[in-house]
């Protein structure tokens, strides 16, 4: 398989399951180069027992991993780099404007679910899989999903609802008790 | 045990805020030059053919980047300055404010651990010769202190995951005496508005904390920090969006609620500022102006303060 057919068919996937994995605008180019140099050395090895884009998660997952230890010691610099990205996480990203607040929503609920509940809710809920592929990918058992998943989505409704709550009027607020 | 159905086939609502979140992440793609960039930049890493096929090499040598691997360590320090000189001159060349803010505070690094299996080769791709196009020249650290610091949140509730690390401390005095101005000023001004600062137990405090180096990494909670921003941004770009529409009063009141619930957070100076704006445009000039005489006593190096300033013709 070609290197750089593969760079262009999983471009846009490892740059979205980077980002959703939690790796900010400002460090996902670097985060993206190590996931296709680890590809580009492991290629001629995949055997295509699994599907590609669950192995290129798989990369992904440890790349997001390695950002987020790398970025506890970092702190000072990277809670500059993430000032600027609160103005706008979607610098990055070619997205009609009236969409971009729906994605900075994503993205502000999405940071309320831990790494592990972040990967079943994206592979499931984006990226589509099946339970079982979801099982393969992250190498849990079936009933894991489910659970994660079951856990993600309310934690990801209860952030969505509470963050558009909170551009409405006080009294118009509706329930948010799911 | 068969699949659920998926979330955005159930939520059918179009006034779903769920979603309206995951339309918006279907439809999100990468930008073409950031697509290019990083092509750019593995090509001069890798062996590829003019075509970009290339051939890898028949043995995998080593873990590749995530394997304990070439030593990076020199470059860290480096790496951590590059890194700021292209977010620099992207927020240079986006026309934020924040780029000075970001220049004032970002040396202060805090170095990589020393640690030999740093399995990241990333701080090596920092380096010059990757060429990246949006790298701007590295801005000279600013010599003034900086109020970024000061706006640092020390030391928070203790959270069971992290480590507090003493190096912290340094910032701590300026942090207090910066809140302690902060919360004397909004008491005597604007008594209907909350003050910047509030209750010890603050629950969206975002904490800045360093590990010890060498320390023991947290547990993969989710990240709080970083999220907190991320809200902070997303309730300060609706209240900029009311004030834009018109609706100052709204501006006002979810400025209010950005105050009580981030009090301490990263953008209390940019909350400040729009509110004063907001006072303005609802004619209480008299707190506006008294606000505005604070910040700049307060924030005297801020990147606002040509802003302010102008408030008090």
């Amino acid at each position: 398989m070609d290197f750089r057919q593969v760079y262009d068919e999983n471009c846009a996937f490892v740059w979205r399951s980077l980002r959703r994995l939690g790796v900010p605008p400002s460090s996902v180019k670097d985060a993206m180069q190590d996931v296709f140099v680890v590809v580009y050395r492991r290629l001629p090895a995949f055997e295509h027992r699994s599907q590609l884009t669950t192995w290129l998660f798989r990369i992904c997952l440890r790349a997001a991993k390695d950002y987020r230890r790398r970025a506890h010691v970092r702190r000072e610099v990277l809670g500059e780099m993430e000032l600027q990205e609160a103005v706008d996480p979607s610098a990055d990203t070619a997205l009609a404007v009236e969409q971009r607040e729906g994605l900075q929503l994503f993205d502000a609920a999405l940071y309320r679910l831990d790494l592990a509940q972040r990967a079943v809710f994206v592979l499931f809920e984006l990226e589509e899989m099946t339970g079982e592929q979801v099982a393969e990918a992250l190498e849990i058992p079936l009933g894991t999903v489910y659970s994660r998943l079951r856990l993600a989505r309310q934690a990801f409704r209860r952030a969505v609802v509470q963050l558009s709550a909170a551009d409405r009027a006080p009294h118009s607020q509706s329930a948010s008790k799911r | 045990m068969s699949d659920p159905r998926r979330l955005l086939e159930t939520a059918t609502e179009r006034a779903d805020p769920v979603r309206r979140a995951l339309e918006a992440a279907h439809a999100a793609r990468p930008i073409d030059q950031l697509t290019q960039e990083v092509w750019t930049a593995l090509s001069a890493k890798l062996p590829l053919a003019p075509n970009g096929s290339g051939t890898p090499p028949a043995a995998d040598q080593g873990g590749g980047p995530f394997g304990a691997s070439a030593a990076t360590g020199g470059g860290s320090l480096a790496g951590g300055a590059a890194i700021t000189a292209t977010m620099v001159g992207k927020a240079i060349g986006a026309g934020m404010l924040l780029g000075a803010l970001v220049s004032g505070g970002a040396l202060a690094v805090a170095q990589d651990p020393p640690d030999s299996s740093a399995p990241m080769t990333s701080t090596s791709l920092r380096q010059p010769s990757i060429g990246t196009p949006s790298r701007d020249t590295p801005r000279p650290p600013a010599p003034v202190a900086f109020t970024a610091p000061a706006r640092r949140d020390e030391p928070p509730p203790i959270r069971s995951a992290r480590t507090h690390s003493p190096a912290a401390a340094p910032h701590g005095a300026t942090a207090t005496e910066a809140r302690a101005v902060n919360a004397e000023a909004a008491e005597t001004i604007a008594p209907a508005l909350s003050p910047p600062v509030s209750r010890a137990s603050e629950p969206g405090a975002s904490p800045r904390r360093s590990l010890q180096p060498g320390g023991v990494a947290p547990s993969l909670q989710h990240d709080e920090s970083a999220g907190d921003v991320i809200e902070e941004g997303l309730l300060l770009g609706r209240a900029r969006d009311a004030l834009r529409r018109g609706n100052a009063e709204r501006a006002l009141a979810l400025l209010e609620g950005m105050g009580k619930r981030f009090a301490r957070g990263r953008l209390v100076q940019e909350r400040e500022v729009l509110l004063i704006e907001a006072l303005f445009v609802t004619k209480r000039t008299t707190f506006a102006r008294e606000r505005a005489s604070h910040f700049l006593r307060d924030h005297p190096e801020s990147a606002h303060v040509t802003r302010v300033r102008a408030f008090l013709r």
